[in-house]
């Protein structure tokens, strides 16, 4: 590849990371609920994206690069247990405002604190399809499981989520 | 009620205040990205100047597979390794079946995991699969996951693993060191034991493979528990948010002849010396699991306290003027080591020695009384 040939993609990678970044941040974020590791996450996806560039289709570039964040995150949850992706209360990371304050602002709180507690395959999924807006199809292939796990991991995310709001209604 | 809370959440998702400092810069993220690749190629380069280093090397990390320690295990004779790219972007590729000397491991329902050295390939490790029988392995078979074979190869039983699709099945495959026996996986479903016939050899490796299927595979993962040659038993957790061992385990070691570990939703897992009970949901009351031991009349309870405490039997003195008062009483009490992870409440824990039990009594009443001097709380044991 020739330099002109390495500007002009650097240039569309740069306008791509520039559009997307926003939106895989806070995709990363809602999975790791750190915002440092949200960050080396998307760092880590972009990074293979560019080594990808040439042979990905450019509207499908964000899907390719949430994929590859999803696998990442994976992986990082096996190798390091829940200590790296079920961050605790203290660590105040993921949402600035405390439970108590107005109502619509506590409760978007207290269940974006909820699913902080959701295991990694079920906030995964909750993530995918109640941020992202996949289909519970569309959910399965980018997880590499079947529609039935989809079905399970986001019923019982839900459920979890349910719980911990009642739960925090009775304990705020 | 699930269409409000979906709708809660959708709203949430969507409104949840970002940290102004969760942004990246796209021209450092260019520049960064630019720098790695050319010195990705710089090295494959060196390494072979063979296009199918590449394939090999982009299919796993397109997949997200190929951890970095890896990537200096790839083939130092890229033409002498026989894993093909397959096509798709997301893939390792396909490798022959009569190129690997693996271990095969039936999947439940038909279909096979191949977990092999693959020689040529500078030790790299993978499962590869068929959703054919074991008996009629096609000439290719799919390469889901790729790895070096010096990476994580001191982590036992968790070290190499994935999450892999035969079919319409999902199991989670695992080569560990050979010294595993009596292996359990604890999921937030249950336990599943893994048959001893099922950990098979890899041939030319000192590892052994064994797969995870059925709903443990689904499910999300607690902890496994095994028991090495030597006779210790040792618990490695996956996803526990607090747990507690024997005050005489080695820090960083899993062998430990007591284990407490608690999962997300607060449910609880206990084992002793190699036998496991769980999950049990303790609502944030004392509760004990008991254990029997060799010796008649003798049992082990781990029990678990809401907060720092002590556990005594409830009423250790027979009555003033009786003799035949409950005969059991303990003869030792130890105290876990709990560890929690960053916000999570540690795991408060006691080994309890009871004696002189008889067959025909009911296990005696124990209360939790609290380190603060609140009032003691009554015991619920629970039988596994």
């Amino acid at each position: 590849m020739g330099a002109g040939a390495r500007r002009q993609r650097d240039a569309e990678f740069t306008a791509f990371v520039e559009q997307a970044s926003p939106e895989l941040l806070r995709f990363a974020w809602f999975l790791t609920g750190e915002v440092h590791a949200a960050q080396d996450l998307v760092q880590g996806a972009l990074l293979r994206t560019y080594r990808a560039w040439r042979r990905i289709d450019v509207p499908r570039a964000v899907a390719y690069t949430r994929r590859v964040m999803v696998n990442l995150s994976r992986r990082e949850w096996r190798r390091g247990g829940a200590g790296r992706v079920l961050v605790g209360e203290g660590t105040g990371e993921l949402l600035a405002p405390a439970p108590d304050h107005a109502d619509a602002a506590g409760e978007q709180d207290r269940l974006i604190r909820g699913l902080r507690q959701l295991p990694s395959r079920q906030r995964t999924v909750v993530v995918l399809r109640y941020y992202c807006d996949l289909s519970e199809q569309q959910c399965a292939d980018e997880l590499g499981i079947s529609t039935g796990a989809v079905k399970s991991a986001a019923s019982r995310g839900l459920a979890r989520l349910r719980e911990h709001l009642v739960m925090q209604e009775v304990h705020p | 009620m699930s269409t409000d809370i979906e709708q809660q959440l959708r709203r949430s998702l969507a409104e949840a205040t970002t940290p102004v400092d969760l942004v990246l810069d796209p021209t450092e993220v260019t520049r960064l990205s630019a720098r790695s690749y050319r010195r990705r190629r710089t090295r494959q380069v060196l390494v072979g100047g063979m296009a199918s280093l590449a394939v090999l090397a982009a299919g796993a990390w397109a997949g997200g597979w190929l951890p970095g320690d890896a990537q200096s295990a790839l083939p130092a004779s890229p033409w002498t390794c026989p894993i093909t790219r397959s096509g798709g972007e997301v893939g390792a590729g396909t490798v022959a079946a009569d190129q690997i000397d693996g271990a095969m491991l039936p999947v439940q329902g038909g279909g096979t995991v191949v977990a092999a050295q693959v020689e040529g390939c500078g030790g790299v490790l993978v499962f590869a699969t068929s959703t054919a029988g074991s008996d009629s392995l096609p000439e290719k078979l799919d390469v889901q996951t790729a790895i070096g074979a010096d990476a994580d190869s001191s982590d036992q039983v968790v070290g190499i693993e994935g999450v892999l699709r035969v079919g319409d099945r999902l199991v989670v495959a695992r080569m560990t060191a050979a010294d595993v026996g009596q292996l359990t996986v604890l999921t937030v479903d249950g336990a599943t034991v893994v048959p001893q016939d099922a950990i098979v050899p890899v041939p030319g490796t000192d590892m052994v493979a064994y797969l995870v299927q059925g709903p443990a595979a689904e499910g999300t993962q607690i902890a496994t528990t095994w028991r090495s040659s030597d006779g210790l038993d040792h618990v490695a957790p996956r996803s526990v948010t607090s747990e507690a061992r024997d005050q005489d385990a080695v820090p960083g070691d899993r062998a430990t002849e007591s284990w407490v570990g608690r999962q997300a939703d607060g449910s609880l897992w206990f084992m002793r010396r190699g036998e496991v009970a769980g999950p049990v949901d303790a609502h944030g009351a004392p509760v004990a699991v008991p254990f029997d031991t060799s010796h008649d009349g003798e049992v082990e309870l781990l029990v678990v306290g809401p907060g720092p405490g002590q556990v005594s039997l409830a009423d250790p003195e027979p009555p003033p003027g009786e003799s035949t008062g409950d005969p059991s009483e303990v003869v030792r009490t130890v105290s876990l080591s709990g560890e929690s992870f960053v916000g999570q409440e540690p795991v408060y824990a006691e080994l309890v020695t009871l004696t002189g039990l008889r067959s025909e009594d009911p296990m005696p009443g124990m209360v939790w009384t609290p380190a603060d001097g609140g009032p003691p709380q009554q015991v619920e044991v629970i039988e596994p």
